[in-house]
């Protein structure tokens, strides 16, 4: 709306009927940091957000009012607390309590809440009420993370191999993640992340050999009976089928037997525990290993 | 902590501990120098879905009072 190529041309309007809303309430945190409602987590943006767009009122409306029902106010960030102060000078009114109820008044609406820090219930009436709701998952993502074969969080973002020293990289070779689909974010650290992942990509193709771990599962073909049992049990989506042609009593026979993708295996071995004519093994904890070992912790 | 009974006599436990979570915690529990008991043995997979029903048979076999699963 603020935005000079924007549906309004830079106006703050109301989207109902075109008025210029002389009082404005902001209203943090709806849905985000709320275990009843499932969803825990804080939606990181909207604090700053919140912060900037009361500022844009107060600054735009001549002689009005911008109201910011809060739980707390969030400004971690390289100048994000001093963007907040900015926006409390230029006028922005921080109320902390969590809103009751909005209800109608005339053409108005009435937003009823407590003040926390004065410990006593407020009404303000307003023009229009903004909402800062929780940043969610895109519909459909979980379904795509199947496709393409990586997890998803508790609350649906994409899941990162390790909070601290893998937050870009997926448990899925080759897979990286960027942005506010893995968790919410705000530009900067989308940016930030987004070159990361553009490193490690560039990282990969820089060279024409790609050094895998060792641990990788491998296949006896002589073995392999192609009952595709391993294909849906790998969470990489490492095993396909290949043919294979062998000889038998002087003709030739083509099978199909399962082959992994080195590149794909994370050598979890899930398929190897899974192969029932034991012809998949992990190399560096193949079975006879694992056994030796149990023979000799049991002696 | 170890279990124990009036004749000294302590069950063998065979434990297969993920290597990312378990083992990891294992490796802590090394590095902050707290004990665990002797008489469980840890064995290291790359994940619990590496452990094939076969090893816990095969640790009963050899002689384990427990096997623990661990990921
Ligand atoms: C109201 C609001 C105000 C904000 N204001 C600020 C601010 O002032 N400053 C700030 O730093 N941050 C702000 N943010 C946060 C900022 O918007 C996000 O951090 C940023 O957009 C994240 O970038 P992204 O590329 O990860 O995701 P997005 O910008 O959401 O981009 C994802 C893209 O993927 C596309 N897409 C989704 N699914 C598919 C699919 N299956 N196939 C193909 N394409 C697909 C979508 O259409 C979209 O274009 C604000 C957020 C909100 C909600
Ligand atoms: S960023 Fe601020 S408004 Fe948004 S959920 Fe977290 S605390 Fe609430």
């Amino acid at each position: 709306m603020v935005n000079a190529s924007g549906p309004t041309g830079g106006k703050i309007k109301r989207p109902s009927d075109g008025k210029i809303p002389q009082a404005v309430a902001f209203i943090k945190c709806v849905g985000s940091r709320d275990d009843v409602k499932g969803r825990s987590y804080c939606s990181r943006a909207c604090c700053m957000y919140t912060a900037k767009h009361a500022m844009q009122v107060v600054e735009k409306i001549p002689d009005s009012d911008a109201y910011v029902f809060y739980m707390d106010v969030r400004t971690a960030g390289k100048g994000y607390e001093e963007f907040y102060q900015r926006s409390v000078n230029a006028g922005a009114q921080y109320i902390r309590g969590r809103v009751s109820k909005i209800y109608p008044h005339g053409d108005r609406l009435v937003v009823k809440s407590e003040d926390t820090l004065l410990g006593k219930p407020i009404e303000v009436e307003v023009d229009m009420v903004v909402l800062a709701t929780a940043m969610v998952p895109a519909a459909g993502s979980a379904d795509m993370a199947k496709l393409v074969g990586f997890s998803i969080d508790k609350d649906g973002f994409f899941q990162e191999a390790h909070p601290k020293l893998q937050p870009v990289e997926t448990f899925t070779g080759g897979v990286y993640l960027a942005g506010s689909c893995q968790g919410p974010k705000d530009i900067p650290d989308t940016v930030a992340q987004a070159s990361a992942a553009a490193v490690k990509v560039a990282a990969l193709f820089s060279k024409d050999k790609l050094a895998t771990e060792p641990m990788i599962a491998q296949v006896d073909e002589t073995k392999c009976t192609g009952c595709e049992f391993c294909i849906p049990i790998c969470p990489y989506q490492a095993i396909s089928m290949k043919p294979l042609k062998t000889r038998v009593h002087s003709h030739t026979v083509e099978r199909q037997v399962a082959t992994v993708n080195k590149g794909l295996c994370q050598g979890c071995g899930a398929c190897v525990a899974a192969c029932r004519p034991c012809a998949l093994n992990l190399n560096g904890f193949t079975n006879d290993q694992i056994v030796s070992e149990v023979d000799a912790l049991c002696l | 902590m170890s279990v124990e009974t009036s004749k000294g006599w302590e069950p063998k436990i065979v434990a297969f501990a993920c290597n990312w979570c378990s083992y990891a915690g294992g490796d802590l529990a090394g590095l902050n120098r707290l004990q665990y008991p002797s008489n469980v043995r840890i064995i290291r997979v790359p994940c619990s879905g590496r452990i094939d029903p076969q090893f816990v048979l095969r640790a009963f076999m050899m002689g384990a009072d427990g096997v623990l699963v661990s990921g």
